[in-house]
């Protein structure tokens, strides 16, 4: 039967004289659309639960306030008493006739006149707010413009506003709409002689969690102490919790108000300064310490010993000001920051040596795609473990049916999963198709992994034979040398094929320690590969015809620079192959409207004109494209591809750095920057470069992730101050980094042990560099670092650029104040 | 939204050995807070003890919104209502239902906190700024952990040998207008790092936060009771239970000793008694103290699914044990089970998921149930 509004309009009658009221408000039969028809039907039928619908309308949405009104205005309901009715007039502004002010529907409807007082009194929520309301109206709709009218006009009662205004900012409202009535209070613009009246509620404000709220609360009293009205003995009652608000600006004008008032009671005015004393804002304590030079007693012992012992929680650059209440020096200056972190050092992965613990290990790689370490030792174990087909049968019947569910609904965020189910279901077996027809594989990730489970299926078909050859012996992904010739000899005595992907990631992943002893080891490993691996490890081999092959082994032999020989027998090749890729990087800008976008360009400057065949793993990145990077379980994997490649990190850089300010939610980013923080990972400009900009991403994960990679350099001897200082010196004046995120992370990483707090003063004052006229503004914010670690430190500034750099800044205010700290310090 | 919110934000309130307690759960289950109030915390007499759960609407909360440091304020607990006086006139709320989730909830804290440790202890001030310098976002993508740095706290995204896990940070800027006041502030997690509480010592009182790992996973689900519930034996159980009295200083050696039972068996009592909703904990103390929460004692089975399935496949005769593996058959194929005194594990998802962090499987359960031959 085909929809018709005529057909709809009646089996909405038909719910109407037939249902319960429950399906009455499931299926929203009533709603505002031919209200006039439906509000007959209910005079018509007069359904049982007609006296309770009004009430429930409501309290099933907002909306429901124009059924109710019609249903209230036919005389067939009462009006409901629920607080929620009120919302209804903050529902669409289709509630006044077209033409027509908020204003003038108001002053006519005594309902809308009694019902706004009720919106002092109820929060709302989502749309249903006066805030979220008043936000996307035009001025004649809006109901603060309609109430300050109203209150002019003498239809509101204007102290009743003032006050009720107040009391909804003491019911514990959300900041977004608890702002609606302060603005709207201020409106108002409260007279001195109404504001002593409500003096009690701006008191009481004070202790508001919501800051703007308590900002106005301070404002209105401020207003009352410049005309001599502010009850000075309740300030003391009540200021408290306003000297510690999170807003320095709130603080240090909660103690202006504290030190207008001190004569009154001079002895309540130093406990509140003394509570200041303890904010964390250095301005904060400055202003408390101004106050209490000016009303402490000289003979006030326990005062003095108070303030002295302070020097704990205050700033380094305020503790001399704490020897006049006789502070010793060594209370003066206090550091305690802890030794340094004990150097991480890799671990050893243990193989998975029995069928129980494989099946456990591959339900949970299943589950947790994320994990890397878990995948290459279950991969790792198929071909190493001696089972028969008939026990993997019988044990793994769980595993196997969670993998067939997996298996059957593919998903875009997780192939390296729906890979690992389909190597679930071909063990003992054939290997499962991967569809109809077969996709061609592209060089991406989850195409590079689909080619290694297609590899280890292989292995697994002879188990008991030996292992794939790239599971790493370290939790780094790096495979002992001396281990993979061990396990090269094997192959080669039971005559396996050395597979692309997996003898390429064995390559890839050779650690640099003994190289050596593995090379005089290795001089019995037969045929090209054994030439492969030999040349790999540092020995002398003439190069052998199979590209891929000598790719790895000359990137494993050369991971840092060019293979020359490599290059001569495989020329033209590209980036990452036999030649090392090199980048520039710069940041552009452009605007947009009114706008100004910044925008980080990484620049292969020795691109091939060709690019890399896909059979060459090594070059995966080179590009600077993702790749299908688009999960953490990917971005790990391919982490693990080529420790020791930089490409990876340059797609990472791409990825963070044009993502700073988290216009787009890409929670994966930040799993870029964990492979820094193995310390087999050597730094490079990309490295650096990656670092330094998620020192300054938005997204706490990725900062915060950053402040433990900038810990990690540090402790395990990495840290290049020059290096990473170079980085960011380019990024501070490019408009592409906010200086003042910096500051707050390398504050962070300061505190956490000594050696720290000195490597972040040498990279900050290597930041420092360049051009100062194109210096942010925010760039105060390092100079505040800055000047209080010289005065925790006692070391003066000692870089040469950063003194000119410092020198060089220009404007006043702040940024005077502490060129002229730094340079009375250092210059 | 809201009101379901406002109507989650109801406390249970226990008075026993002159303790003061209120307890309660934000709306998504994955935060529970506590307030202990010593004797010595208020003026007047607790004649009475007793347990009641109130509803604390729009006029209570606005009430104890404008409570500042300076003033007097009176509380009267009574079995069916709670009223504070400002001075202004009493507020009085009635007793009200418990949400179904609270009561989940209310039982796994306390196993959880059972099983919890101290890891760090800092000043009140030093916890206020740390919280003053947590990111404002949500970070309940990833885990972070709290790491002493210094005298102070910092936050780290690698795993440390002595870090607090924790999930969604911003729950803990529910602290910030109460933790400069503490004189300490020590903070606790499970072994398995999943679980964490912030104890704040203002001397006369405490304030516990206990945090769930991450927003997504209420207490309420976490599993912890489980093996306590399985293995219950129920004569310790009703011995454990005459032996409560409205006490605040319940542990299980000093249990044992009065029910001539081993350490385990009390340990066990109290464990069940706590998921009955019979006992709470107390951190501070490592005690349980008495408090009974209002509903059917018969009914927390039924709050287990996993239990309740457990038995199933017991009462089906699914378990099958071949030397010290149970296999057990459900959803068409065989699971197999080792158990040992540390560790247990499962060939199912659920366990391929959790890794045990989120209490016992069903067929663990069933493995368990059989093996004690309960």
């Amino acid at each position: 039967m085909a929809y018709t509004k005529d057909r709809w309009l009646a089996a909405r009658v038909a719910v109407i004289a037939t249902c319960a009221l429950d399906d009455v408000l499931a299926t929203d039969v009533i709603g505002t659309y031919e209200l006039e028809t439906i509000v007959r039907a209910c005079d018509a039928f007069r359904p049982s639960w007609l006296p309770k619908v009004g009430e429930a309308l409501m309290e099933q949405s907002p909306r429901g306030y124009y059924a109710v009104r019609a249903l209230m205005t036919a005389g067939l309901i009462e009006r409901p008493t629920t607080p929620l009715f009120a919302l209804g007039l903050v529902t669409r502004h289709w509630l006044v006739p077209n033409g027509e002010t908020l204003r003038a529907t108001v002053a006519r409807d005594p309902v809308m006149l009694d019902l706004l007082w009720t919106l002092f009194e109820v929060e709302g929520s989502g749309e249903f707010s006066l805030a979220a309301y008043d936000k996307y109206n035009r001025d004649e709709l809006r109901w603060e413009v309609t109430l300050v009218a109203l209150a002019r006009d003498g239809v509101l009662s204007r102290p009743r506003l003032l006050e009720a205004s107040l009391a909804a900012l003491e019911r514990g409202f959300g900041q977004f709409r608890a702002g609606w009535f302060s603005r709207f209070h201020e409106t108002l613009e409260p007279t001195v002689d109404e504001r002593v009246l409500l003096q009690e509620r701006y008191l009481r404000l004070l202790a508001s969690p919501i800051p703007p709220t308590v900002a106005m609360a301070l404002g209105a009293l401020r207003a009352l102490q410049k005309a001599r009205r502010l009850d000075a003995e309740a300030i003391g009652k009540s200021i408290e919790p306003a000297l510690r608000a999170r807003a320095k600006k709130t603080a240090v004008d909660a103690l202006a108000l504290v030190r207008a008032v001190a004569d009154a009671d001079p002895q309540d005015a130093v406990r509140l300064a003394l509570v200041a004393l303890r904010h964390e804002a250095a301005e904060v304590q400055a202003s408390a310490l101004d106050l209490l030079e000016t009303v402490v007693r000289p003979d006030d012992v326990a005062t003095h010993r108070e303030i002295a012992s302070s020097a704990d929680a205050i700033a380094a650059t305020l503790r001399p000001r704490l020897a006049r209440w006789g502070a010793a020096a060594s209370e003066v200056v206090v550091d305690t920051l802890p030794a340094d972190d004990a150097l991480p050092v890799p671990t050893a992965v243990t193989p998975i040596s029995t069928l129980d613990a494989l099946i456990d290990r591959f339900a949970y790689v299943l589950e947790h795609d994320d994990d890397p370490l878990e995948i290459e030792r279950v991969l790792g174990a198929f071909g190493a473990i001696a089972f028969d087909a008939s026990d993997w049968l019988a044990k793994s019947g769980p595993l196997r049916k969670r993998a067939k569910a997996l298996f059957e609904k593919p998903t875009f965020e997780s192939p390296i999963r729906w890979h690992l189910a389909r190597l679930a279901l071909s063990i003992a077996g054939p290997l499962v198709d991967v569809g109809h027809p077969p996709i061609a594989r592209s060089k991406s990730v989850p195409d590079l992994f689909a080619d290694r489970i297609d590899e280890v299926h292989a292995r697994s078909e002879r188990p008991g034979e030996g292992g794939a050859l790239s599971m790493p012996t370290h939790d780094d992904f790096s495979i002992e040398p001396r281990t993979l010739v061990e396990r090269l000899v094997v192959d080669d005595a039971k005559g396996r094929t050395f597979a692309r992907v997996d003898g390429s990631l064995a390559l890839l992943r050779l650690a640099e320690s003994h190289r050596a002893e593995a090379l005089v080891t290795a001089a019995g490993l037969r045929g090209e590969v054994g030439r492969a691996v030999r040349y790999a490890l540092g020995g002398a081999e003439s190069i052998g015809p199979t590209a891929w092959l000598w790719v790895a082994a000359g990137r494993a032999r050369t991971p840092h620079g060019d293979d020359a020989d490599v290059d001569r027998a495989h020329p033209g090749l590209g980036p990452d192959a036999a030649t090392l890729a090199r980048r520039t990087w710069q940041v552009t800008s452009f605007t947009s409207g009114p706008y100004l976008h910044h925008t980080l360009e990484i620049t292969l400057t020795n691109a091939a004109k060709e690019p890399a065949p896909r059979t060459f793993v090594s070059t995966a990145f080179v590009d600077g494209r993702r790749h299908g990077l688009h999960s953490v379980a990917l971005i790990r994997w391919a982490s693990t591809l080529w420790p020791a490649g930089a490409s990876f990190f340059a797609v990472g850089t791409s990825a963070i750095g044009n993502n700073l300010d988290w216009w787009e939610a890409q929670w994966a980013n930040r799993a870029f920057l964990e492979p820094l923080l193995r310390p087999s990972c050597r730094m490079m400009e990309m490295h650096w470069l990656l670092l330094a900009l998620a020192l300054a991403a938005k997204e706490p994960g990725e900062s915060g992730l950053a402040t433990d990679v900038l810990l990690a350099t540090i402790a395990d001897g990495r840290f290049d101050a020059v290096a990473l200082g170079a980085c960011a010196a380019r990024l501070l004046g490019s408009g592409l980094v906010k200086a003042a995120r910096w500051a707050a992370t390398f504050a962070v990483a300061a505190q956490a042990n000594t050696k720290a707090r000195a490597a972040v003063r040498a990279f900050v004052e290597k930041t420092l560099a360049g051009d100062p006229t194109t210096a942010p503004r925010d760039v105060a914010t390092l100079l505040e670092w800055l000047v209080e670690d010289v005065a925790a430190s006692g070391e003066r500034l000692a870089d040469a650029g950063a003194i000119a750099y410092v020198r060089g800044l220009a404007g006043g205010g702040k940024v005077a104040r502490l060129r002229k700290a730094l340079l009375a310090g250092g210059g | 939204m809201l009101q379901r919110i406002l109507a989650a934000a109801d406390p249970v309130v226990t008075s026993s050995a002159g303790y003061l307690r209120l307890e309660g759960f934000s709306a998504c289950c994955s935060a529970y807070a506590r307030v202990d109030l010593t004797p010595a915390a208020y003026d007047g007499a607790s004649p009475g003890h007793g347990t009641t759960n109130v509803d604390f609407g729009p006029t209570m909360r606005a009430a104890l919104a404008q409570v500042r440091a300076t003033d007097a304020l009176k509380v009267a607990v009574g079995r069916r209502e709670v009223a504070v006086d400002r001075g202004d006139g009493p507020v009085i709320e009635r007793k009200v239902a418990l949400p179904l989730r609270w009561i989940r909830g209310m039982v796994e804290v306390q196993a959880y906190q059972a099983a919890m440790a101290p890891k760090l202890t800092v000043s009140g001030l030093e916890m206020h700024r740390f919280i003053r310098a947590l990111p404002r976002a949500s970070t309940r993508h990833h885990t972070s952990w709290v790491v002493p740095s210094g005298r102070a706290l910092r936050v780290t995204q690698t795993r440390p040998s002595d870090g607090v896990a924790l999930r969604a940070l911003e729950r803990l800027h529910v602290l910030e207008p109460i933790a400069h006041a503490a004189r300490t502030v020590r903070i606790f997690q499970d072994a398995s790092g999943e679980a964490s509480a912030f104890e704040l010592d203002f001397g006369e009182a405490r304030f516990v936060l206990v945090l769930s790992a991450e927003p997504a996973r209420g207490l309420s689900g976490e599993g912890q009771a489980l093996e306590a519930l399985a293995r219950a034996d129920e004569a310790p159980v009703h011995a454990a239970r005459a032996a409560l009295h409205w006490s605040a200083d319940l542990d299980a050696a000093e249990l044992a000793r009065r029910l001539d039972c081993d350490a385990r068996t009390a340990a066990d009592a109290l464990a069940v008694l706590g998921a009955r909703g019979l006992v709470g904990f107390d951190l501070s103390t490592r005690r349980w103290f008495h408090r009974e929460l209002p509903f059917d004692l018969d009914s927390v089975e039924q709050l287990q699914p996993r239990l309740r399935d457990a038995r199933a496949l017991v009462a089906e005769g699914a378990v099958t044990w071949i030397g010290d593996e149970a296999v057990i058959r459900s959803g068409g194929v065989d699971h197999r089970v080792r158990l040992d005194d540390r560790d247990a594990r499962c060939t199912c998802v659920w366990f391929a998921q959790h890794q045990g962090a989120r209490g016992p499987c069903k067929h663990v359960l069933a493995a368990q149930i059989t093996k004690d031959g309960t």
